[in-house]
């Protein structure tokens, strides 16, 4: 085991030069988190050396519990207090589930989300990932020998806002600073990009343990485009041993099965679905009430009892071709992602569909931990010089409830981000004086069909005739995919905002009453962590303003360079002698009075764009 | 400040003010322009200059969205000479354009309830040839003739025609699932 590093008193405040950044990939089956040395994105591993951490949490107590390998192996003999595949719960209510044909009798329903019953209490999906995180986040501590001061986190690229926002709220809890949630198939796309340097358009062929991420992506001069993305949230690696196992119930006509012998069951199925990935043909001994029972399946079985779960890949396949208006022929190379498709059927389907070999020579396991370690290296600011660039796309329309329960899209899914859109609408009644808007997120007409965000009111609208407000209503998605909506009146300039939460996560005071009670930070001096912040920020600042002024020197004014110095001067005092509110006031400064010489800056890139240099060019301008 | 969002999207890509354009050529620009300003560019600097890098590429990616697009790169076009197409407010359509769509909307609802995705398909090839007409006359009329009150009402069909061909879209994913 790596020994943890102390530093010398009176050193230990400084954070170190190299931020340590690490990418999650929380996985449903597995999950993992990398970091980039020297430049090469490595996945992190245990005091075992083993890289994947089953996502597997066993409770023991309300607040003891055991996560990853051994939790695993506990699974059939402890099948109420052990949890598997808790992602495919995130955000999700109890006729989602069941919809999904997934039984559950341990599940119980709850405003937002489900929860499930151990013997020691229930606990909320949030909490269970919270639990792989925070194993994730230790290993990456000892490893690294320091606090995180970032992490990307990746989710499925189908994931809608209720599903990111319960991965966010399970961090949070986990102690782990989020900086960005990235699409687990762009996140391969950058690992593979990077790799063999591809060019072209790529198709991201992305099957986990319990989601399924279709993504196309042009390559071009280190920007990674991602064209159009689909998938279906509720169709992974899962549902194939679930169907091993009904295959076995049928023909050994198995009746009144317990739970035990279900996750019994259930755990045969994976081993033998793994072994069909590698012979034609596989067979295990299960212990079933008192007998010793013979199970087995060939691969021509398993193929063709896949063909209702392969089929149902065909529509989001078929979908993002037509989003992206490409065919086949316009692919330079599908890459597969996700343990999943080691199943050689799945393999079969991908080359079918693109009438081309899939590419495997990533581990389909680590690419996306890889890939999400490179993007936190970035949003770090460890590589500042680093030449490459993510656009992604929101895979989920936005939109508006409009009379009569019908959806009217605002921001079409695959727009690329960030992204602001404004449509105008008026009132329906006389003299009307409110409005109440109702966010939405799906692809159907119906409202009743799409996700429900959030409500707010537009107050205040003076008197008219039905029709002569005019409303704007501008949708606007930062690069975090975080939605901000506002509406105003455009005869009167009455307006309204909100911040879109769905209504459906955790509230920040549940956030605070779970952090609390998991006394993560008890220990911790708060004074201090707000100090450390502040210093963080501050030295972050001081260094790109310093790079800045290098880089282009010729954009400041006479008098600017001393000005900026000064405030640079002051915030260094007030990094020796100052508490973190003294620290944010002098960061103010520096940011006063670099105001005007960010502008410039911003005005030379996009003048530079524009002549047409290439980037490693531009790159030694701004 | 020197910074003018109100330049107009071909002088942000520095492109000519003309209908037909070089799409390839925007994209590369727009992909130069994103690598210079994005806020991931940006992660290390001023909340000043964070916020002006997230407006910047809004801005931009708004301006590529409108110009890819030929209805509303016209549309778009239109507006700068002083042309408002009045898609919202004004419904009227020539009669035959109304009697052409009839004839469409009906093929396509017998595809859809005879669950033919085939004939959709091919429905929807079709129509794609009918907007790649339009829109080749749409250069003529803007680029060619400068008759901006003809390219209205063209853009005007194009506009129908679009919505039309996002519902034959949306009835054959419904029956693809």
């Amino acid at each position: 085991m790596a020994l943890m590093q102390i530093a010398e008193p009176g050193q230990s405040v400084l954070p170190h030069k190299r931020k340590l950044a690490v990418g999650i990939d929380l996985g449903t089956t597995n999950s993992l988190v990398a970091t980039v040395r020297s430049g090469e994105p490595v996945v992190l591993v245990d005091h075992n050396q083993e890289s994947l951490l089953p996502s597997v949490v066993r409770y023991f107590d309300k607040d003891a519990c055991l996560v990853g390998r051994e939790a695993l192996a506990s699974q059939d003999i402890d099948p109420y207090n052990t949890i598997l595949s808790v992602k495919r719960y995130m955000g999700r209510e109890l006729a989602d589930i069941e919809a999904l044909g997934i039984q559950n009798d341990r599940l119980s329903d709850a405003v937002g989300m489900v929860r499930i019953r151990t013997d020691y209490g229930e606990v909320s999906p949030v909490e269970v990932s919270a639990e792989i995180l925070r194993a994730l986040r230790l290993r990456a501590e000892v490893s690294l020998g320091g606090p995180l001061a970032g992490a990307v986190i990746t989710v499925p690229a189908y994931f809608d806002e209720a599903q990111r926002l319960a991965t966010r709220d399970a961090a949070k809890l986990a102690g782990i600073p989020v900086i960005r949630l990235l699409n687990e198939p762009t996140a391969a796309a950058v690992a593979y990009g990077l790799d063999v340097s591809a060019e072209g358009l790529y198709a991201i062929f992305d099957l986990g343990g319990g989601t399924f991420d279709i993504s196309l992506l042009r390559l071009q001069r280190g920007v990674f485009e991602v064209l159009a993305t689909s998938g279906d949230s509720t169709l992974g690696g899962d549902d194939f041993d679930r169907i091993i196992v009904n295959e076995w119930v049928r023909c050994n006509e198995f009746l009144g099965l317990s739970v035990h012998e279900q996750r019994t069951l259930l755990k045969a199925a994976r081993s033998v679905k793994e072994s069909l990935s590698q012979s034609a043909k596989a067979e295990i001994q299960v212990k079933i009430g008192n007998c010793v029972i013979d199970l087995g399946l060939d691969i021509t079985t398993f193929e063709s009892l896949s063909k209702p779960l392969l089929g149902r890949m065909q529509a989001p396949l078929k979908r993002v071709m037509r989003d992206a208006g490409l065919d086949w022929n316009d692919i330079s190379g599908v890459v597969m992602v996700g343990g999943a498709t080691r199943m050689p059927q799945v393999q079969h389907m991908a080359a079918e569909f693109f009438r081309s070999n899939p590419l495997t020579n990533l581990d389909p396991d680590k690419v996306v931990a890889l890939g999400a370690a490179m993007q936190a290296n970035n949003l770090v600011g460890n590589e500042p010089s680093e030449d490459w660039l993510l656009l992604d796309v929101i895979p989920l329309s936005l939109g508006l409830e409009t009379m009569g329960g019908l959806t009217e899209k605002i921001v079409p899914r695959n727009s690329t981000l960030p992204v602001s859109r404004a449509q105008d609408f008026t009132t329906f009644r006389d003299g009307q004086s409110a409005i109440s808007l109702h966010i939405v997120q799906g692809e159907r007409e119906l409202v009743s069909d799409c996700r429900s965000l959030a409500r707010f009111e537009l107050r205040g609208i003076p008197a008219m005739v039905a029709g002569a407000a005019r409303i704007r209503v501008t949708f606007e998605v930062d690069t975090d995919g975080l939605l901000n909506v506002s509406a105003y009146e455009l005869n009167t300039g009455v307006s309204a905002t909100v911040s879109v939460k769905p209504s459906y996560g955790l509230t920040d005071e549940e956030i605070s009453a779970l952090l609390e009670s998991s006394q993560l930070h008890a220990a911790e001096d708060k004074l201090l962590r707000s100090r450390r912040e502040a210093e963080v920020e501050a030295i972050r600042l001081k260094e790109a303003v310093e790079q800045a002024m290098n880089k282009s020197n010729e954009l400041l004014v006479p008098g600017e360079e001393k000005a900026i110095q000064n405030a640079l001067c002051l915030l260094d005092s007030a990094l020796k002698s100052e508490d973190a509110f003294g620290i944010r006031e002098k960061i103010d400064l520096v940011n006063q009075a670099t105001y005007s010489f960010a502008s410039r800056r911003m005005d030379a890139g996009i003048r530079f764009a524009l002549k047409g240099h290439c980037i490693s060019e531009m790159e030694n301008k701004l | 400040m020197s910074i003018d969002f109100t330049r107009n999207y071909f002088e942000l890509f520095d492109l000519p003010q003309k209908f037909r354009l070089d799409i390839l050529r925007m994209s590369e620009v727009w992909r130069n322009i994103q690598n210079q300003i994005h806020p991931d560019k940006h992660v290390n600097g001023s909340q000043y200059e964070k916020r002006l890098a997230m407006q910047w590429a809004t801005y931009v990616n708004e301006g590529l969205v409108t110009l890819r697009d030929p209805v509303s790169r016209a549309r778009y076009l239109l507006s700068l000479h002083g042309f408002d197409t009045h898609e919202e407010t004004d419904t009227r359509m020539p009669a035959d354009f109304l009697m052409e769509q009839m004839s469409w909307h009906e093929a396509v609802y017998d595809a859809f309830h005879n669950k033919n995705i085939n004939m959709l398909n091919e429905l929807f090839n079709q129509l794609r040839e009918v907007i790649a007409a339009g829109e080749s006359k749409l250069g003529q009329l803007i680029d060619d003739e400068g008759n901006y009150s003809a390219a209205v009402t063209e853009v005007r069909k194009l506009c129908f025609l679009q919505s039309f061909s996002q519902d034959i879209t949306q009835s054959i994913e419904r029956l693809e699932q």
